[in-house]
């Protein structure tokens, strides 16, 4: 029903409807008329019956015959009636009409009063009666035809009307389609040319404000949305396609049979093209036209390619590979990164690859690393050369130590016979000229070791562990003991505590300063000699020593640890001044610092600081302090 | 039998010779001083041969010797004397003014007995000799040499 065309339906509906009315119409009519024609006839033949039983009680009392059927004659004028018969008092049959009708056609015996339809008759008996039943009389009214006649006459006329109506309902159908039709069919015929030509420009005509106006008017808005949103989408569709035709990287398409859908202008570049139009043709085989090896040297065949792994799955990302072309001088080192793209129900859709030019980051890597070797060798060499230089010092440290002292140790110990043999009995000039030579051979000795451990100083590496004070400070006081041992020295040692320092180095600046507080309270009776700590926030760890010997003037402390810098004469004090320049050095070197002070006679203070880095908890394992 | 109061002194620098024997002597501290100039004598010694093919038989009651030496330096003759089963027990002292670690590190692994520095002042040095000289020749028990 529904793929009827609407205009058909609405000219049948239309039609539908009439013919639908006019039959219920015509039919109650008729049955009506039927029903009324029947009762009409009926009573026609019972008027008549009546009439011609009134006429006929005479002939029936007086036997008449031939009256009796002359009054039956006149039924003729009643052309329908197709038997008539006068029945006496006893039911015999009295007279009939027509003549030509045998008795059997007409009942044998006397039915009910009344008139009654029998299939197509209508008939029935009237009694005679004057002053008591003298018999009855019998009709029969034959209707086939008559109803005949009715029913065509009526027929005739119901068509004749249903001709008429059907007309005008035609007409009537033919205005509604121009009201209804018509605007849908035009919006359907818009919709068709708007889906044929894809062109939404195009709107539907309204015809009208009704329901399909305003369909007319929803679907020319739709028209209007869609537009709109294929003119933003094409907008947006030329931004991204600016985009990706700008990048500098490169980027490819493939669909997931490997043919490559889109490339742009920076991956048409990278693989050496100019234009589309110049790789178009190659596009089937862009495989075969290139030659790709991975950085390592492995030539790469179709199935391990960047692409083909994308395809299978794999997500890459900065793999590097170069990439030669076939048949021309081209090559260039690429990062290739790419994915699988998938819909929003997870299915494969294309792979895209991207591209980046690394020939020249490649070719400044490479440079890099072989500078970085070239650079490692020149590194390692100098390193040798250092060592060797090293070596070298030491080797002339050691002849230093072992040569030189042997000739000292001569002039000393020749210069010491000469005395045990002679002295005695020199001048005291010559006495003195001899002294002066054997103290020389002493301070060159001094000086010689000095500077050994000087120079030794110098080139050492710092080697940091845990010193505790205390135990190093008492060992060098032990050291001095054939010096001390015949003095009084109060020893004032506050509480020291443990510290990060090169034990070594640490013992050198420990015995210096001691060893010059010992040196420098030797006139003194009583000597106090004080080492104390103190722990600042600014210079970390702040060591003393203080002693109430001969003291210095403090006009000249910035000499003291300068190297070779005395401020005692010799006579007085022996040294060698390099003491003070070891331990300035040492300290620098453990990043403190040193200064004294001092007042001469009363006595002097020798301070140094070591920065409290990394400061360790006093350990139960016993420091290093040697 | 051995002489108990022989010392071997190997000593190249003919100074260090007159001093340390001006020592030794001053003291007393020996009968005999043996005095070779290198360790090559020194060797030929304690075996006998060479030109000391005749000598007196036994060893010395103490070997004091130089490290710096021509021909075969101290550390050689010392591995020799601590390698030799007959002569091992023998004390060995080095003589000398190297205070470097690596030799007295040296020494020590190879067996000395001692390791003195010399001192640069003479008294001091006559009197470590002395000492020695006391020390290993008179003090110091050691098995019966042979």
């Amino acid at each position: 029903m529904r793929n009827i065309p609407i205009r058909r339906r609405l000219t049948l509906v239309t039609l539908g409807i009439s013919l639908t009315v006019m039959l219920l119409m015509r039919g109650t009519f008729f049955v009506y008329e039927f029903l009324t024609f029947r009762e009409t006839t009926l009573r026609h033949l019972s008027s008549l019956a009546q009439v011609l039983a009134t006429n006929s009680t005479a002939a029936l009392a007086f036997q008449n015959q031939d009256d009796a059927r002359e009054i039956l004659t006149a039924v003729r004028a009643e052309q329908h009636i197709v038997a008539a018969a006068i029945y006496d008092r006893s039911g015999r049959l009295f007279a009939k009409y027509p003549d030509s009708l045998s008795q059997a056609e007409l009942p044998a015996k006397v039915g009910d009063p009344g008139f009654r339809f029998e299939g197509t008759n209508l008939a029935g008996f009237q009694p005679i009666s004057e002053k008591g039943r003298l018999g009855a009389l019998y009709l029969r009214l034959e209707m086939g035809e008559v109803m005949r006649e009715w029913l065509w006459g009526s027929l005739r006329i119901a068509l004749a009307v249903m001709g008429v109506v059907l007309v005008i309902a035609w007409l009537l159908s033919g205005w509604v389609q121009t009201q209804i039709s018509d605007p849908i069919l035009a919006l359907a015929q818009t919709a068709q040319v708007v889906s044929e030509r894809r062109d939404f420009t195009v709107r539907a005509p309204k015809l009208g404000d009704d329901e399909v106006g305003r369909l007319a008017d929803s679907f020319n808005q739709m028209l209007g949305q869609i537009e709109e949103q294929n003119r933003a989408l094409r907008q947006q569709e030329n931004r991204l396609q600016t985009i990706i035709e700008n990048l500098d990287e490169g980027l490819l398409v493939a669909d997931m049979n490997g043919k490559i859908q889109h490339l742009n202008r920076a991956a048409l570049e990278l693989h050496g093209f100019k234009s589309l139009e110049e790789c178009r043709p190659h596009m089937h085989e862009f495989g075969d036209l290139f030659e790709l090896t991975t950085t390592a040297g492995k030539a790469l065949p179709l199935e391990q390619r960047p692409l083909a792994r994308i395809l299978r799955g794999q997500v890459l990302h900065d793999w590097e590979i170069r990439i030669r072309r076939r048949g021309a001088a081209w090559e260039r080192v690429l990062s290739y990164g790419g994915v699988l793209v998938k819909d929003t129900e997870g299915r494969p859709m294309m792979a895209v690859v991207t591209l980046a030019d690394i020939t020249e980051r490649k070719s400044a890597e490479d440079e890099i690393m072989r500078l970085n070797n070239s650079l490692e060798r020149r590194v390692a060499e100098r390193t040798a050369e250092l060592e060797a230089a090293n070596k070298e010092l030491e080797s002339f440290s050691y002849s230093v130590s072992h040569d030189l002292r042997a000739p000292l140790r001569h002039i000393d110990g020749f210069a010491q016979l000469l005395n045990k043999r002679v002295g005695q009995s020199l001048a005291e000039v010559d006495k003195r000229y001899l002294n002066n030579i054997i103290n020389s051979a002493k301070g060159l000795g001094l000086l010689i070791d000095e500077l050994l451990a000087f120079s030794r100083m110098g080139r050492a590496e710092l080697r940091q562990s845990d010193v505790a004070v205390r135990v190093m400070v008492d060992e060098t006081i032990r050291e001095f003991q054939p010096e001390t041992q015949q003095r009084q020295i109060e020893w004032r040692i506050g509480a020291l505590p443990t510290i990060q320092a090169d034990p070594a180095m640490l013992r050198q600046v420990w015995r210096n300063l001691i060893g010059n507080a010992i040196k420098y309270t030797r006139q003194r009776a009583a000597t106090t000699i004080e080492i104390s700590h103190q722990q600042t926030e600014n210079e970390g760890h702040v060591f003393a020593v203080r002693d109430n010997g001969a003291g210095f003037d403090m006009q000249y402390a910035a000499k003291l640890f300068g190297v070779f810098q005395r401020l005692h004469h010799a006579n007085e004090f022996e040294g060698t001044g390099i003491g003070l320049a070891n331990v300035r050095r040492i300290i620098l070197r453990h990043g403190g610092r040193t200064w004294a002070e001092g007042e001469v006679g009363v006595g002097a203070t020798f301070y140094f600081t070591l920065p409290a880095l990394r400061v360790s908890a006093a350990k139960s394992a016993p420091a290093l302090s040697s | 039998m051995n002489d108990p109061h022989t010392i071997l002194l190997a000593e190249d620098n003919a100074h260090d010779v007159e001093l340390t024997m001006a020592a030794l002597t001053e003291h007393n501290v020996a009968n005999e001083i043996v005095v070779v100039n290198d360790g090559a004598q020194a060797l030929d010694y304690l075996y006998a041969r060479g030109k000391f093919a005749g000598r007196k038989a036994g060893l010395p009651a103490l070997a004091l010797l130089d490290l710096k030496m021509p021909k075969v330096d101290g550390l050689e003759v010392l591995r020799v004397i601590k390698e030799d089963e007959k002569m091992r027990a023998m004390p060995v002292v080095m003589l000398t003014s190297s205070r470097e670690e690596p030799d007295l590190v040296r020494a020590y692994q190879l067996g000395v007995n001692s390791y003195v520095l010399k001192p640069v002042e003479f008294q001091a040095f006559v009197d470590a000799v002395k000492n020695l000289g006391v020390y290993w020749t008179v003090h110091n028990q050691r098995p019966g040499l042979r």
